[in-house]
């Protein structure tokens, strides 16, 4: 009985510390992972620009191509449209993805590179070694809410918060069941982002993810929770809110937390992320050489 | 028992032993020791060794600014990297510490 408590007390004081140090480090460092979020973003605004920008130039050079053919609902021009908004989509958000989840690179120059502390330049190193790795392991962790878009909510091409449905009981229930089995596949594959960073193998980071959640549950499944808590929770809570009562001020909520998560979200997530990959007990690969 | 020891740029040499006394007898070397804020660096890592974090905390210096301050010192072969230690959170420290416990310039023209 005794050992009980001790033991769900550790579990609590390792998401305690685990939170304390990773805002700690936040504070210290919180320049280099701002940076990095707004380079994110204006770099996929710039992608959608340039590549908005060579629309334009192949409509003006061929006469047979005009621009319905791109952004129509439906195509005449063996859909080319679908074919390309798909690849706009896919490459604006792939360089979105590769330069944000190189904070990913900068949690571990301040956890593991002996200098305790990042530099924004540091991002664009990160993004060098892993433009590829990075995106497609964000693809894979979010495939889940893409499926639920597809099977669940027929037209929908996000999350059921921001669109057009009429919320009912079964719904809500769904949408529940779509956060815990995110949250499952979540926590089954989110250190493999510390781990690609720390060993460099994208298979091997599949891995060593998965034998963290086996050789330490109980600390994975209470940080990560906390983590939901703080930041999914929140600001689902206000989208269905805002959904069903439709108010304005709803809305600006949704939009200020939306905000938060971004400034303080995604680094306490890569914080944390790499915080439990250099703490618990696991069988680890041997990192491979950095060029 | 004073050890005393001349050195200058083109020495590749690996120092880890800390030498009682320097003799700077290069005058490239001189203008390194010389920065204001190498020197600050150097002052503190005289006694003991420190982290960038330690040096943050004391000299009140951008962490960025003394690494690179302390990346040219140590291609200089004026610091070293004394130890890598782990905290209680397993945040690799890494140590810098002076080669020697003084430095003294001697420039002989001609």
């Amino acid at each position: 009985m005794q050992t009980n408590t001790n033991k769900k007390s550790s579990t609590f004081s390792d998401t305690k510390k685990d939170f304390k140090i990773a805002w700690q480090l936040l504070k210290d460092n919180y320049k280099a992972f701002i940076g990095t979020e707004i380079f994110a973003v204006l770099a996929f605004l710039l992608t959608l620009f340039v590549l908005g920008s060579i629309l334009m130039i192949i409509v003006a050079l061929i006469p047979s191509i005009s621009l319905s053919d791109f952004f129509g609902q439906v195509s005449d021009n063996f859909g080319i449209s679908r074919v390309f908004r798909m690849l706009i989509g896919l490459i604006a958000i792939s360089i979105f993805y590769a330069f944000l989840n190189s904070q990913h690179g900068l949690a571990y120059d301040i956890m593991s590179s002996g200098e305790m502390f990042a530099e924004f330049k540091n991002s664009f190193t990160y993004f060098k070694r892993f433009w590829w790795q990075y995106p497609l392991l964000s693809f894979a962790l979010f495939i889940l809410n893409g499926f639920f878009s597809v099977v669940f909510r027929m037209g929908g091409s996000g999350p059921p918060i921001f669109h057009d449905i009429t919320i009912d009981f079964v719904q809500i229930v769904f949408m529940i069941g779509e956060v815990i089995l995110f949250f499952i596949w979540f926590i089954l594959f989110i250190h493999a982002f510390p781990s690609l960073t720390s060993q460099g193998n994208f298979k091997q980071s599949y891995i060593e993810s998965i034998r963290i959640i086996k050789s330490n549950p109980k600390r994975i499944i209470s940080t990560w929770g906390t983590y939901f808590l703080i930041f999914i929770v929140p600001i689902i809570t206000i989208g269905i809110l805002a959904e069903v009562y439709g108010f304005i001020f709803l809305y600006v909520l949704f939009g200020i937390v939306f905000i938060l998560i971004i400034m303080f979200g995604f680094p306490m997530l890569s914080l944390i992320a790499h915080g439990i990959y250099n703490n618990v007990e696991f069988q680890r690969f041997k990192p491979e050489s950095k060029e | 028992m004073s050890k005393n020891t001349n050195i200058n740029s083109t020495e590749k040499q690996e120092i880890q032993e800390i030498k009682d006394k320097l003799i700077i007898t290069d005058s490239s070397l001189v203008l390194i020791v010389l920065h204001d804020k190498k020197k600050l660096i150097l002052e503190h890592l005289l006694e003991k060794d420190m982290t960038i974090q330690d040096l943050r905390q004391t000299i009140g210096l951008n962490p960025g600014t003394i690494k690179r301050h302390l990346d040219d010192l140590k291609k200089h072969n004026l610091v070293f990297e004394s130890r890598i230690e782990k905290n209680d959170y397993n945040i690799t420290m890494k140590y810098y510490r002076a080669v020697a416990k003084s430095f003294k310039i001697s420039i002989q023209i001609p």
